[in-house]
């Protein structure tokens, strides 16, 4: 391939991989590996370094006009990437002592599942719901912007619950993810929105404010690697970067229920890149 | 439990509806800081890539195998002076370098606003997130 047709092919993969990632909170990395790996035939160390640098550029892109909108809850946010670098750490330490394997098909297993849960929402919880004593403490509980029935916009408050729960599941999926190298973003969402009780779109674009420190905080072992070849990830990141721009105008449009089926394809897309790269012996 | 910044004189409970606006114009500040940072990334990359494309456009590339002596584009030093001397390759990496950077600055500007706002248990967590983040990004060896 030329390098003129491999950075459009890239750039373009980008822009839908940074649109999906901004929408879902999940970076899209789960949608470039598996493009660059099967149809444009790129090692997967570059792809993965790649795909990390593609999650920042989303992540960042889209977390300036979620912040601005008033989605972007950045007490949660900040409370939960203590957790999840930590258990970054902690996973690091244990990856020699595991299956990663085994840890893959299990995780798959939860994904598919997960998958399928997401597509059932819980039914929200009153606004007069007696306040969470820890959530109280870090003082989490927030507003969001929604529509009124009529259609004008209008800010909803809302609780913030299981923080502890939240916490523990944060240094797992931080573990996971230096384990396994893919779904952290699945599982912040996921705790979020299932345990914590956050409206769907303030899970989604709190991950995504998150998923990009988590990024960096492995870049700089990748770069010493060698595994962030600039002619790739140079317009992985200007594609993501606008697509995340795109995404970002087009949530506070979109239904909530689009948006849990579009998390769910993007759960189920990591649950068999995990499962090739197992039988591949990738992982 | 206090409340945050500026206003003192609030003596009702803290609900959201009290603390956002405040919070809110502050937190403005992070989303025109990360605008700001991929803003000069995406131009440095765009910059490089035109060089780049310029010279090499129809060279052919092969990423199938993983070469793992390709080193020199690996350390900030060489990719700063490689970049003045507008190497297309060096000036795309040192854009991708800029973008790393920014939720980096991202958690430093965090860490500033609460710091302004007196919010020490904020700070605090904000400080631990950083420390790790740095670590991570001088190549600390987890694995």
């Amino acid at each position: 391939m030329t390098a003129g047709l491999l950075v459009t092919l890239l750039f373009g993969s980008a822009l839908v991989a940074g649109f999906a990632g901004a929408l879902t909170g999940l970076g899209g990395g789960v949608v470039l590996i598996p493009i660059m790996v099967l149809l444009f035939g790129i090692d997967l160390r570059y792809a993965v370094g790649a795909s990390l640098i593609a999650v920042i550029a989303t992540s960042s892109g889209a977390a300036a006009a979620f912040i601005k909108e008033g989605y972007t809850n950045v007490r949660v946010g900040v409370l939960l990437e203590v957790a999840t670098v930590l258990g970054a750490i902690a996973g690091a330490v244990i990856a020699a002592y595991v299956s990663k394997d085994l840890i893959a098909v299990v995780f798959s297993c939860a994904l598919f599942w997960s998958a399928y849960t997401t597509l059932r929402p819980l039914k929200p919880l009153p606004p007069d719901t007696h306040p969470d004593r820890v959530s109280q403490y870090f003082r989490l509980d927030s507003e969001y912007p929604t529509k009124s029935p009529d259609g004008t916009p209008m800010m909803t408050a809302y609780r913030v619950h299981a923080v502890p729960g939240a916490l523990a599941i944060m240094l797992g999926a931080g573990v996971l993810s230096a384990l396994v190298g893919i779904g952290s973003g699945i599982v912040k969402v996921f705790a979020m929105d299932r345990l914590m009780r956050l409206p769907f779109k303030v899970s989604t674009t709190t991950s995504n404010f998150m998923i990009g420190v988590t990024a960096a905080a492995s870049a700089g072992v990748y770069l010493q690697r060698g595994q962030i070849e600039p002619a790739i990830a140079a317009p992985i990141a200007v594609g993501a970067l606008g697509g995340s721009l795109v995404g970002a105008r087009v949530l506070p449009r979109i239904k909530t229920l689009w948006l849990r089926r579009l998390f769910a394809v993007l759960v189920i897309c990591a649950g068999v890149e995990l499962l090739r790269r197992v039988i591949q012996g990738g992982m | 439990m206090n409340d945050s910044g500026s206003s003192s004189t609030a003596g009702a409970s803290p609900s959201p509806a009290n603390t956002a606006p405040v919070e809110h114009a502050t937190e403005v500040r992070l989303s025109q800081l990360l605008t700001l940072g991929t803003s000069i990334s995406a131009a440095v990359i765009l910059l490089g890539l035109a060089i780049y494309l310029w010279r090499h456009a129809s060279e052919r590339l092969d990423f199938t195998a993983f070469r793992t002596h390709d080193t020199e584009l690996n350390a900030p030093s060489t990719i700063l002076t490689m970049a003045l001397s507008l190497n297309g390759i060096a000036v795309m990496q040192l854009g991708v370098l800029l973008l790393v950077l920014t939720p980096i600055a991202r958690v430093a500007f965090t860490l500033v606003i609460f710091l302004v706002r007196r919010d020490w248990l904020y700070v605090a967590i904000a400080a631990v997130v950083l420390v790790v983040l740095s670590l991570g990004l001088v190549g600390f060896r987890l694995h």
